[in-house]
């Protein structure tokens, strides 16, 4: 005979539709999405731009053509450089507002801002230790030039290749394992961490918080995004609008998901944390499954040099990330929120960039590194099974390293020299 | 993940408060556990953190050395408070 077990089932009473729609806004717009949700949403939306655009999500090549345009102003002719002249990505093709890859970033950051406002997240962020400046700054000139040398950052050469069977992009996988580490390495030296001077201090105020107009400006931002896209219509220029959308998108997705791709790495060596690492794993296995179905209806995927390039390049944009804060994704959606260590990230990853355009053939970096291999697609060596089997079993691989590395015991905090603290305020008001 | 938005949880008051606002990745968890391994066992520790996945790497990486966090993270503004009591390392 059946038995009821413990307490009956608390039957919530129904409610108000005004307490569900702000019961919703909290769930999606507040509360933050699980790592799982944003990274399977980026990965969905990364194969309807495949198929729509013929080209999967990045944003590095773009930022590279922004340097370009930006030495043009000051009367720089980048279009002699080896990089931007016959590669084809110059500048010489209109500007950010006439191409689609412009309109992606402009739509990332809008999301990412859009986001951001619903959920009261903007706050000037200035680090009091000004040395982050520094290497925020440094962090982003590696990390841009170690992207534009393995042809792509964390999304070109990481989350958009590897689903595109492109072998470089496990290359610079296995760069960003290496360089994630040093830079941790570095990143926790006493001389980087500094001194964390005025760290603990009074308790704040317990004012009641008061509302934010933040999220009304969200809404204007959402109203923005809806009229330009009512405008690019009426101009002929839908392509850039729909490039347009897919930006806002990701850009929300990577927000409202805190989808940094350091953390997925950094994290295997300082928290042992592998959620995000598990939720890209699994991201990428469903985009390598959207996007094998188009290639095997005829899409032509694109695949890079697999050359020391993308395996260094791997390795200095690990550096670059950990000591930046942030990763491509990381950077643009906390820069919006403003964070100045990360603008100063933004504007490293600019210079990192066109100093790799520069170097690509005045330093022989391209005959050096690029030039001895070839572009691999595992497609073109195994097939379509073969190539699908390998990265679904790649990635598995990685999702069950990240699950194991997850269960060792923590590292112990390192030792280091007892920092020098500064007096600790009282934190309780004497009885008045 | 979802957290309060109101202080008026039932917390108990903190013995010591950590301000790292400003700080972003890696630096909030690493702070977090030196602060917490100075700290007797037992005691309440506040973080305040403005770096959204800061929210998660902490109270993981406070588990980790056996510290616990009291209740969901605490939203203000764009700022998060997290309570974390401090526990014995593990052995």
């Amino acid at each position: 005979m059946a038995q009821l077990v413990g307490a009956a089932p608390v039957v919530a009473p129904p409610r108000s539709f005004r307490e569900r729609v702000a019961d919703g806004y909290r769930r999606v717009c507040v509360d933050y999405w699980p790592y799982w949700a944003a990274t399977l949403t980026a990965a969905f939306l990364n194969i309807l731009l495949f198929a729509y655009a013929g080209s999967a999500w990045g944003v590095t090549t773009e930022f590279t053509r922004m340097g370009g345009h930006i030495l043009q102003l000051f009367g720089v002719d980048v279009n002699q450089w080896a990089y931007f002249g016959p590669t084809g990505i110059g500048p010489n093709k209109g500007l950010p507002w006439d191409r689609t890859s412009g309109w992606l970033i402009f739509g990332m950051f809008g999301g990412a801002l859009i986001g951001s406002l619903l959920s009261s997240s903007c706050q000037l962020r200035v680090p009091r230790q000004r040395r982050r400046l520094f290497f925020g700054f440094l962090g982003g000139v590696l990390g841009g030039f170690g992207a534009r040398l393995a042809m792509g950052c964390n999304l070109g050469s990481f989350f958009s290749a590897i689903p595109q069977f492109s072998l470089h992009g496990w290359l610079f996988m296995l760069g960003l394992f290496a360089g994630t580490w040093l830079g941790v390495q570095i990143a926790l030296h006493p001389w980087v961490m500094g001194t964390p001077e005025r760290r603990v201090r009074r308790a704040l105020p317990s004012t009641p918080a008061r509302p934010s107009i933040q999220p009304y400006l969200g809404v204007l931002g959402i109203v923005g995004v809806v009229l330009l896209l009512v405008w690019f219509v009426q101009t002929g220029l839908e392509r850039l609008g729909v490039v347009m959308l897919f930006g806002v998108a990701f850009g929300l997705v990577i927000e409202r998901g805190r989808i940094c791709f350091t953390n997925a790495f950094r994290e295997l060596w300082i928290t042992r944390q592998g959620h995000l690492a598990r939720a890209l794993a699994l991201a990428m296995m469903l985009a390598t499954i959207g996007f094998a179905v188009q290639i095997a209806a005829g899409a032509k995927p694109r695949f890079e040099y697999a050359s020391l390039g993308a395996l260094i390049g791997g390795v200095l944009f690990g550096v670059g990330i950990v000591l930046a804060g942030g990763c491509e994704t990381g950077w643009m959606y906390r820069s919006v929120q403003g964070y100045v260590q990360l603008w100063m990230a933004g504007l490293g990853t600019l210079v990192g960039t066109v100093l790799l355009a520069y170097g690509w053939d005045h330093w022989g970096l391209y005959d050096l590194l690029v030039a001895p291999a070839r572009p691999v697609s595992l497609l073109n060596e195994f097939g379509m099974a073969v190539a699908l089997v390998l990265t679904l079993a790649g990635l598995g691989a990685w999702y069950l390293f990240a699950t194991w590395w997850e269960t060792r015991p923590a590292a112990l905090p390192r030792s280091r020299p007892a920092p020098i603290r500064a007096p600790r305020t009282e934190l309780r008001e004497p009885a008045s | 993940m979802s957290f309060e938005t109101s202080l008026e949880a039932a917390l108990p008051p903190p013995d010591r408060v950590l301000d790292l606002r400003g700080e972003t990745c890696p630096y909030p968890p690493v702070y977090t556990i030196e602060e917490l391994s100075d700290m007797a066992v037992g005691e309440v520790l506040e973080v305040i953190t403005d770096n959204p996945p800061s929210i998660h790497t902490i109270p993981w990486h406070a588990a980790k050395h056996g510290h616990a966090l009291l209740a969901p993270p605490v939203k203000r503004g764009a700022n998060f408070h997290l309570f974390l009591r401090v526990g014995a390392p593990p052995s």
